[in-house]
């Protein structure tokens, strides 16, 4: 009992500090540049690919000792696929404001790196159980550093946090930066959260 | 290779697949069906909430209250070509409400454009599909863009964001957002063009 609750805690915290799949392997940049400019979107979007990566990794994990290795990767991707279109039919039916703003974002979930990256390095090689916190893992791994990213590039580039004007709140006088809700702005947030966590804090960890 | 065999090496992995797709195609599809309407109520509900905008009327939060408002006071012409707007009192037409598409930066604008009665001064604007550069572009959505047209006449020139001009032929553009702007604007002079043929010439 100990012992997995020692490894569920390792899986945990690996994937939320020192192996987070954001800016340690540097995996699903290609969504952290797309969608992280509006809050709101970022949340959706980041719950959407926890709910993908907990269950495809479950399912991939459950159906590990029977998927022919040569087919394995297609058969990934279908799961994948699966969990993703139900997020999105979800979306489409309950949440449409939201999904009319994402657009074509919720569909490229699929190619997410880091869901199919779960699945090939977890899912395949460990049970159900420890598979489903992995993948959980990995979802929180990387919403939390999607959701700073967009934390300040809304602040910055449209002044406002989850839609609300901050900035005329407070009577501070504040020219919007374009470029932060640009492509761009999301390498500038990006390298800047990358070089502080490893710069500093990572680099802290090992010293001690 | 060799000692799989035929069968676990051919036929196993294509049935397999063959399994798993059957199994994950029924599942999208049950839950497909099962939501299908609800989209199409959505989907319904925000066509009737962008008419009932870009008729200057106060839209209702409540669904029900939308629909309600939408039957008593808008009238569907030429299948959808374009909408009446009836007064609240008597049976004047207020304002008539012309569907409209063109071209944005990343994909179709598609827009709902209010017209006053004389189909030469325009109440508001909403947009019910887009999908521009968000923070630059999507702003268009932004409540104070949309509802600058009132009481302007097109064909509009384009000025700087928060000039907030009182002259009937000049609107906002946004900053950052040069191509969305003209899109927008190019999209609202062909609809002044259209709406007095669509409209006389349809009766």
């Amino acid at each position: 009992m100990s012992a997995t609750t020692a490894k569920v805690r390792k899986i945990f915290t690996s994937a939320i500090g020192t192996d987070n799949p954001v800016f340690a392997q540097i995996l699903g940049i290609c969504s952290t540049l797309a969608v992280t400019n509006v809050f709101k979107n970022t949340l959706v979007m980041t719950l959407g690919v926890v709910f993908t990566t907990t269950l495809s990794n479950f399912t991939v994990s459950l159906l590990r000792k029977h998927i022919p290795a040569r087919v394995r990767m297609m058969a990934e991707t279908l799961i994948i696929a699966t969990y993703v279109i139900i997020v999105d039919l979800f979306l489409k039916a309950y949440l449409p404001d939201i999904s009319k703003q994402l657009g074509p974002y919720v569909g490229l979930i699929i190619t997410n790196c880091i869901i199919m990256g779960r699945a090939e390095a977890f899912a395949l090689s460990n049970g159900p159980g420890l598979s489903l916190v992995d993948g959980l893992a990995s979802g929180i791994g990387y919403s939390y550093v999607l959701l700073i990213i967009a934390f300040f590039r809304e602040l910055m580039g449209s002044g406002t946090i989850w839609g609300f004007k901050i900035f005329e709140a407070l009577n501070i006088p504040w020219t919007n930066w374009s470029i932060m809700v640009m492509a761009p702005g999301a390498f500038f947030m990006l390298a800047v959260f990358i070089w502080i966590v490893k710069g500093v804090i990572l680099k802290e960890q090992e010293a001690s | 290779m060799k000692q799989g065999g035929f069968y676990r090496d051919r036929v196993y992995p294509v049935l397999f697949m063959i399994i798993l797709t059957a199994v994950c195609i029924s599942l999208v599809s049950g839950i497909s069906v099962a939501t299908m309407d609800l989209v199409r109520i959505n989907a319904d509900l925000f066509m009737k909430k962008a008419v009932l905008f870009a008729a200057g009327l106060d839209v209702p939060e409540d669904p029900r209250q939308a629909e309600a408002l939408f039957s008593q006071r808008v009238q569907v012409k030429d299948d959808g070509a374009y909408y009446t707007v009836i007064a609240e009192s008597g049976n004047a037409v207020s304002a008539v409400v012309l569907p409209a598409e063109g071209p944005g930066v990343w994909g179709e604008i598609k827009a709902v454009i209010g017209y006053e009665s004389d189909l030469e001064t325009l109440i508001a604007v909403d947009f019910t599909e887009q999908n521009e550069t968000p923070g630059l572009g999507a702003r268009i959505s932004e409540d104070w863009f949309k509802r600058q047209f009132k009481g302007k006449n097109p064909p509009f020139v384009l000025v700087d964001e928060g000039t907030r001009s009182s002259d009937p032929g000049k609107i906002d553009a946004i900053t950052g957002a040069t191509f969305t702007s003209r899109y927008v604007r190019d999209l609202i002079n062909t609809s002044a063009e259209q709406i007095k043929e669509l409209v006389t010439g349809g009766q």
